[in-house]
């Protein structure tokens, strides 16, 4: 399928501890591909993947994040126009689940205020070095209010799921945006628009349109 | 990504192996790879290249051509040279080397000796226990080493997972202790990931040169101060010396401005994490790359990138943080590295190094789209000549006294490098003046 069928490309960042296997569900995703260990990541990196959602061509843009990166290195240009992170940890790593509180300030310091984040416990294969249990990632997922899987890359479990999850709630909502963005301007036409709602939507298609032309 | 970075399959040797004839075996890769005339000089004879070295100057003339023009390809005291280069032994006063390379070496075993934490035993139990909360205690210090230990290790057993070399248990030892040391002498520094691909290179070289000894002592009488300076018992003091002197022109690509780690390798838990005020220092110098090396030189390509909104960050933090260690195989990534030693003690040829490389690839580049670009970018063709970049990079620094290699097709230049070359190098000035140090 050639790129420029797509109907969209969704930037989607991977985020979370060093170790945790950022770089190996990116691979396992995007290439069907597993090893045991993976070069640390340095900076950032970048793979894609054409899928179809619900029969519709979509470009997964995946960026791949260094672990170690938590703090201010992670440079506002990897935020930039990310609709979709999946947020990781290790489920035999306890320091990997508790960070993932500082995680989420970081995203929310940085990253769009409505960007549709997913919870991923990774390694759900490795059963006797487990140290978080499933409920854990659970309840943290159910108090920021986001999807949650626990996934194994080894295995292959989960690992299109949570991706299609992503893409989905990321597609709802743009739709979203797009609706709110009519309402913009027929309400613009008749001269009755609210400044919270005005405010809103400045912020999208800032956001939203990082790949235009800029000159 | 086991196999994207694929460093000569010559050299997966295991540590203890003894290697071949190293010199030989890069010529004949030189001459296959690089087709230039200047590498294919005959080799050496082991003790003439040695005093070679005795005989440069304090200005290092000859040391220094010899490495811009790639002529170290086959060298046996590759890490001499280096030390050299990096200031780490007098050029010129070869009567000093010897005390030189056992100060450093007493310098690494006193550093590791006093990093040698053990609680067991503690005067007092009362304050100094495994559960006190005093920073200063030495069981809060035990867990701290503990901890920056596992998350050095978690780096070192994943460095370059193709190559035999780096699979040993000895050698990931070495490199836990001297990122772990380097961690301890430069706080503000820590350990972050990146700077164990910056230390992989220099052990192997070591290793390399201290393999050669082994092998010509195999064959014939060594004069004993070679055989002193490249001890194989010294592998881990003698990469710690050249590590961090490199550590020391590079700071900048790894340092984080008002913020220093905490002693276990994490960034302060509580800090605010908003970066849009103060900008790192890799940010500000690739920006400025761009802006005041790029644009001048290459205006169709800095105007490609910046319509495609493709920030130098993207792929160059990781290209300075490993002075470009994932794009080029190992082989050329060392010729590379002796250019940038050679030019100048605060590497200012890495600057160039960028824009040379871009501008290799900027016909690809010119007609591909974002996706591409970037994937060009964050895997750049590992084919590239490198004489040629090197060549192109000093020609951009010094248009004056280089010419461009014929082969890069050289785009528009509107304004001479030379005088854009005169403005105030922040970057230059700092790591000059603390290198002085």
């Amino acid at each position: 399928m050639a790129p420029a069928e797509c109907e969209a490309t969704y930037k989607v960042l991977v985020l979370g501890d060093s170790n945790v296997g950022k770089t190996c569900i990116v691979h396992r995703y995007c290439d069907q591909t597993y090893y045991d260990t993976y070069i640390s990541t340095i900076g950032i990196d970048f793979k894609q993947k054409i899928i179809s959602l619900d029969g519709t061509p979509i470009k997964m843009q995946i960026w791949d994040t260094a672990g170690q990166e938590r703090f201010r290195t992670l440079t506002t240009a990897y935020y930039r126009g990310a609709m979709g992170i999946l947020l990781m940890y290790d489920v035999t790593n306890q320091e990997s689940f508790n960070n993932l509180t500082y995680w989420l300030k970081n995203i929310e310091e940085n990253a769009s205020p409505d960007v549709i984040k997913v919870l991923a416990g990774n390694k759900c294969d490795a059963v006797s070095q487990r140290m978080v249990e499933q409920d854990m990632g659970q309840k943290l997922a159910e108090n920021y209010d986001i999807p949650f899987y626990e996934v194994s890359c080894k295995q292959n479990i989960n690992i299109d799921k949570i991706f299609l999850t992503l893409a989905r709630h990321i597609r709802e909502q743009r739709s979203y945006q797009q609706l709110t963005e009519r309402e913009h301007y027929d309400s613009g036409q008749n001269g009755n628009i609210t400044l919270d709602l005005k405010s809103r939507i400045l912020e999208h298609t800032s956001l939203k349109e990082p790949w235009k032309c800029t000159c | 990504m086991n196999h994207e970075y694929d460093w000569s399959l010559n050299y997966n040797m295991p540590l203890d192996d003894v290697p071949v004839d190293i010199a030989q075996e890069a010529l004949v890769l030189n001459g296959d790879t690089m087709g230039s005339p200047k590498g294919r000089q005959p080799p050496l004879q082991y003790e003439e290249e040695w005093r070679s070295l005795l005989k440069e100057g304090i200005d290092l003339c000859d040391l220094r051509k010899k490495a811009l023009e790639g002529g170290l390809r086959a060298a046996r005291f590759r890490s001499v040279v280096w030390k050299l280069l990096l200031g780490a032994l007098t050029p010129g006063s070869p009567d000093t080397w010897l005390s030189q390379v056992e100060s450093d070496r007493n310098h690494y075993s006193t550093l590791k000796a006093k990093l040698r934490v053990s609680p067991i035993g503690s005067a007092e139990p009362q304050s100094d226990n495994p559960l006190s909360q005093d920073e200063q205690s030495t069981w809060h210090q035990f867990f701290c080493d503990r901890d920056l230990q596992a998350l050095i290790k978690q780096d070192v057993v994943r460095t370059f997972p193709g190559v035999d070399f780096f699979r040993g248990e000895n050698v990931q030892e070495i490199m836990i202790n001297i990122l772990f040391a380097y961690a301890r002498e430069y706080p503000a520094m820590c350990y972050r990931q990146g700077m164990h691909e910056v230390l992989a290179p220099v052990v192997f070289v070591v290793h390399c040169d201290q393999q050669a000894l082994l092998h010509t002592q195999e064959q014939s009488e060594v004069s004993p101060e070679i055989v002193t300076v490249l001890d194989p018992k010294y592998l881990e003091a003698d990469s710690y010396t050249l590590f961090r002197r490199i550590m020391n022109a590079i700071e900048g690509s790894y340092l984080i401005p008002n913020m220093a780690p905490t002693s276990t390798g994490y960034f302060p838990a509580n800090m605010k994490t908003t970066m849009n005020n103060t900008e790192n220092q890799v940010v500000a110098q690739l920006n400025w790359i761009k802006e005041v090396l790029l644009a001048p030189n290459d205006p169709q390509l800095f105007q490609h990138l910046e319509q495609l909104d493709i920030p130098l960050q993207l792929f160059g933090i990781r290209w300075l943080r490993l002075l470009f260690g994932r794009e080029f195989p190992l082989q050329d990534l060392l010729v590379l590295w002796d250019a940038i030693f050679a030019d100048s003690s605060s590497f200012d040829l890495v600057n160039y190094i960028v824009v040379s490389m871009l501008v290799a690839i900027r016909s690809t580049l010119l007609k591909s789209d974002y996706t591409k670009c970037l994937t060009q970018l964050m895997r750049y063709p590992g084919s590239m000549d490198i004489s040629i970049i090197i060549d192109y990079a000093l020609y951009l620094k010094a248009p004056s006294k280089f010419s461009p290699p014929p082969k890069i097709i050289p785009p528009k230049v509107l304004v001479s490098t030379d005088e854009k070359n005169d403005r105030v190098h922040y970057h230059r000035r700092k790591q000059e003046s603390e290198s002085r140090k």
